[in-house]
């Protein structure tokens, strides 16, 4: 690379690295202010709550999740059933539907527009007793509505791990004399834990970050905490002390789950070894084997979808198609710029830590993959911190008018979007590059290439693939993107996430079905990628 | 070629306009629901050439973003809903009196702040609704009423963490002072047929369902059902009947939904003729209609649904500056009375 260039992007990258520490540094600098009377407030009346009910919930749907998905990939793997290999894939679908998503539908679900009030009423006329029995809004329906969205992380870690090691180590545990019971927990188990640590550590991290459904079922929890102190006390410091309250458990969990997965590699979910099942089951077994994956596949796609669609049904003429396509374009657009200049950096620093390994590029690489952790509410109160100071003192300072240079910008969302998401490109971008051998990197040079034509002549082609699936990654998880968008987005921009919200907040849940099944819709392209490489695990 | 790309990729990101005030626009921070409002302001805007930007949030978030953003906020206008929120602001400090002749003329004194600071656009009345099949309206034509014992187990009412309930205490506080107010609450939770849970829809559907008897709501929601186009809400709309309660004495408890002008609003001209069109007859009209407010003038047409419930009716006139500034006492009296 010419020296002048390579200045230029040592640079470039310093400053976003500038752009990314600072809101997090920001936050834990704010432990040193004098705590005060809202703080006190809050230590008092509030914060138990936040620490009981976050913790409950995240237990909860840590244990649910994990049950839910191994067993759901052990069956999978292990025996034969009716429908088996369509399950594989399908119980993938209820990560397409964000979790405040599901909140909603499964309030509205026993209203009178609710598919469950409605089928008690009509054919059983007993829509009384279901309206009484049924009340997801408390702690109890914010943790069936995460572990329901958020099992198939755990599942999908797990499936690869059991298929991996296929038929042969049971077989060997069955000739050494083990029964059914000790061939799991001999031998399963210890197969799958990395992939459940990996798994259950980024639902944690996800419900630790939920603030749609817990805020809309009424369950005090940090995140809702951090949003109150901020706006509804009016004191960010507070919201302060609560966020690095929140950030220091979150980063020992980032921690000790690298710490527990060691210098350990992960099973490369791509491999050609086919399981063979080897247990025999009876008739009985196999049918309720199908039909608790119908019932799990019912509860986190079917019901929903179906809830979507009956509300589309009756209320059809009423839908303003322009509106909604124009929240999508609006969501579409920012998502693109913000994926691409994402990917931009991201492929600079995946091959920078590839080419380099020095202690710049490791702090770099450190950094960016912690961004996924930082919970969106904590993301946006640390982004508008710092930035409000400058915009506050910067005019007294030099002695001009006060004006917003970055609140309430596209900036400052992208700035967020940017310290959130780049973590997701980064890992799927870096399980790429080191699929590609060093060999080429040698055999370019030796035919005397610069480093900058090693990237676009050998590597771009080879990972474009990765690229794009990094690409579509980042793109979804910013449509869905919520609470971010929610706090920083400037005049007139609003996104899909953002009117499913109002209309739940206006308790409009009925005209919530087409802006929420274009947003599946949207959301279910990554999870058909996934699955295709499920699919084509299983039929290699 | 590829760092050509790459550059032109750069300068279009940074040709997104920051954020440039123009003299002849006008920004809303709006509590109420963008889709709401936005007929409204497109007629403005084809009215006279303005354009109105709208950032829409809760209440709160709002005004705290005002605060923060202190002399370099862009906002010129804050429209929300409630006399509590619009009181919580001025006393805040972020809004400015408003000197228009035209806004004294439609907005009437009880519905607009003693200084000026903040009028009303638009009204709802939180009424008595009651399954006729299971008591007599005679019995439940006050307020007052719901506290009888003869209900026990028959009311619902949603959560006192509600705004609406919070103002209809203040109005009680106001009338007849705090400890009838607590002894009222106290009552009225004795005859709860079972703990607050849900919004003012679901206690409806609890009248219709009989689960109880007599609901506390805003009228709105029950013209949101007649023109559902869900049958079995028509048909439940069809089971639940309206008491304008206190007819005899105060009226009905009312609250509004209106608009300030912040402090530092760099177009003070043109968000005063913002405010002034949606306080026009023609704005009121489709302001109204759209969401089955009342109207701030009587004079003005109401839907044929809205009027079907009996209209003109007696309101409560208080002034809302005073319901706005009761809004603590009302909680304190709430959670003493056990009220969730």
């Amino acid at each position: 690379m010419p020296k002048n260039l390579e200045d230029i992007n040592l640079l470039l990258l310093s400053l976003f690295l500038l752009v990314f520490v600072t809101p997090i540094l920001f936050i834990f600098f704010n432990i040193f202010n004098d705590s005060n009377e809202t703080w006190i407030h809050i230590q008092n009346y509030l914060l138990h709550d936040y620490i009981v009910n976050s913790l409950i919930i995240v237990v909860a749907v840590a244990f649910i999740t994990i049950i839910l998905g191994t067993s759901l990939a052990w069956i999978i793997s292990m025996y034969n059933f009716p429908g088996v290999n369509l399950f594989r894939w399908l119980l993938i679908l209820p990560m397409a539907i964000p979790a405040y998503v599901n909140a909603y539908i499964y309030a509205g679900i026993n209203e009178t527009s609710g598919i469950l009030f409605n089928f008690f009423e009509l054919y059983f006329n007993s829509g009384a007793s279901v309206y009484d029995l049924y009340d997801i809004r408390n702690i109890y329906g914010a943790i069936l509505i995460l572990s329901i969205s958020l099992y198939p992380y755990i599942y999908l870690l797990c499936l690869p791990a059991l298929s991996n090691h296929s038929s042969t180590v049971f077989e060997v545990g069955q000739s050494m004399g083990l029964n059914r019971l000790q061939r799991l927990t001999k031998i399963g188990i210890p197969i799958i834990r990395p992939a459940v640590i990996a798994g259950v550590s980024f639902v944690i991290m996800e419900t630790l970050a939920e603030y749609a459904t817990v805020q809309y079922f009424g369950v005090p929890t940090f995140a809702t905490g951090i949003f109150r102190a901020w706006f509804v006390l009016g004191d960010e410091t507070s919201s302060f002390f609560l966020s690095s309250i929140l950030l220091t458990l979150i980063f020992l969990l980032v921690y000790f789950e690298q710490l527990s997965r060691g210098k350990k590699r992960f099973a490369n979910p791509i491999n050609n070894i086919k399981p063979i099942k080897v247990e025999n089951i009876s008739r009985k077994v196999r049918y309720s084997l199908c039909a608790y994956c119908s019932i799990i596949l019912a509860i986190g796609f079917l019901i929903p979808v179906l809830q979507l669609i009956y509300w589309i049904s009756y209320s059809f003429e009423e839908i303003n198609l322009i509106f909604v396509l124009s929240l999508l374009n609006s969501s579409a657009i920012i998502a693109l710029i913000s994926s691409i200049l994402i990917l931009f950096f991201t492929i600079n620093v995946a091959y920078l830590i590839r080419s380099n390994k020095n202690l710049f590029n490791n702090f770099l690489s450190k950094t960016l993959s912690v961004g996924y952790a930082v919970p969106g509410v904590v993301l946006a109160v640390a982004v508008i911190g710092p930035v409000s100071m400058l915009e506050n003192s910067l005019p007294s300072i030099f002695g001009f008018e006060p004006i917003t240079i970055l609140s309430g910008t596209f900036y400052l969302l992208i700035v967020a979007y940017l310290i959130r998401f780049s973590t997701i490109s980064l890992k799927t971008l870096d399980s790429g590059l080191n699929k590609i051998s060093n060999n080429y990197d040698h055999l370019a040079s030796s035919f005397g290439l610069s480093k900058l034509q090693i990237l676009f002549k050998v590597h771009l082609p080879i990972l474009l693939p990765t690229i794009y699936t990094a690409m579509i990654l980042v793109f979804v998880d910013i449509v869905k993107e919520l609470p971010i968008t929610l706090i920083l987005r400037p005049f007139n921009f609003n996104t899909l996430p953002v009117h499913l919200y109002e209309l739940a907040e206006s308790e409009n849940l009925s005209s919530m079905g087409m802006p929420g099944l274009i947003l599946i819709i949207i959301c279910l392209i990554p999870v058909i990628i996934l699955s295709r490489g499920i699919m084509n695990n299983e039929s290699k | 070629m590829k760092n050509k790309a790459i550059l032109t990729f750069l300068l279009i990101i940074f040709m997104i306009p920051a954020h440039v005030t123009f003299s002849d626009e006008v920004n809303i921070y709006s509590a109420r629901k963008e889709y709401l409002i936005k007929p409204l302001t497109d007629e403005f805007t084809k009215e006279t050439g303005i354009k109105v930007n709208i950032l829409s949030a809760q209440s709160k978030v709002l005004i705290k973003k005002i605060i923060d953003e202190g002399k370099s906020t862009p906002a010129d206008i804050l429209l929300t809903v409630d006399a509590g929120n619009l009181h919580d602001a001025k006393t805040k400090g972020i809004s400015i009196p408003i000197r228009s002749n035209k806004l004294m003329k439609l907005v009437p004194a009880h519905l607009r702040d003693i200084e000026n600071h903040w009028f009303g656009l638009s009204i709802r009345s939180r009424v008595i609704m009651y399954n006729p099949n299971k008591i007599s309206p005679s019995k439940i034509s006050t307020y007052d009423s719901l506290a009888n014992s003869e209900l026990k187990n028959r009311v619902c009412i949603r959560s006192s963490s509600n705004i609406y309930n919070q103002s209809l205490m203040s109005s009680i506080i106001h009338h007849n002072g705090e400890l009838y107010a607590y002894d009222w609450a106290s009552n009225v939770v004795r005859n709860f047929s079972h703990s607050p849970k849900g919004n003012d829809r679901s206690q409806m559907t609890s009248v219709v369902l009989g689960k109880c008897d007599v609901t506390l709501a805003n009228t709105y929601y029950l013209g949101k059902w007649i023109t559902s186009k869900k049958e079995i809400e028509r048909e439940y709309a069809k089971k639940i009947k309206i008491i304008f309660p206190n007819q005899n004495d105060r009226g009905a408890h009312i609250n509004i939904s209106g608009a300030l002008i912040t402090k530092y609003s760099k177009n003070i001209d043109s968000a005063t003729k913002l405010i002034e069109f949606l306080a026009s007859d023609r704005a009121q009209e489709i302001y109204a209609k759209k969401n089955h407010e009342y109207p701030i003038r009587q004079d003005i047409e109401v839907s044929n649904i809205v009027k079907s419930w009996g209209y003109p009716f007696k309101m409560d006139m208080m002034s809302l500056t005073t319901l706005g500034s009761l809004n603590n006492q009302a909680g304190i009296i709430f959670d003493k009375a056990g009220w969730k």
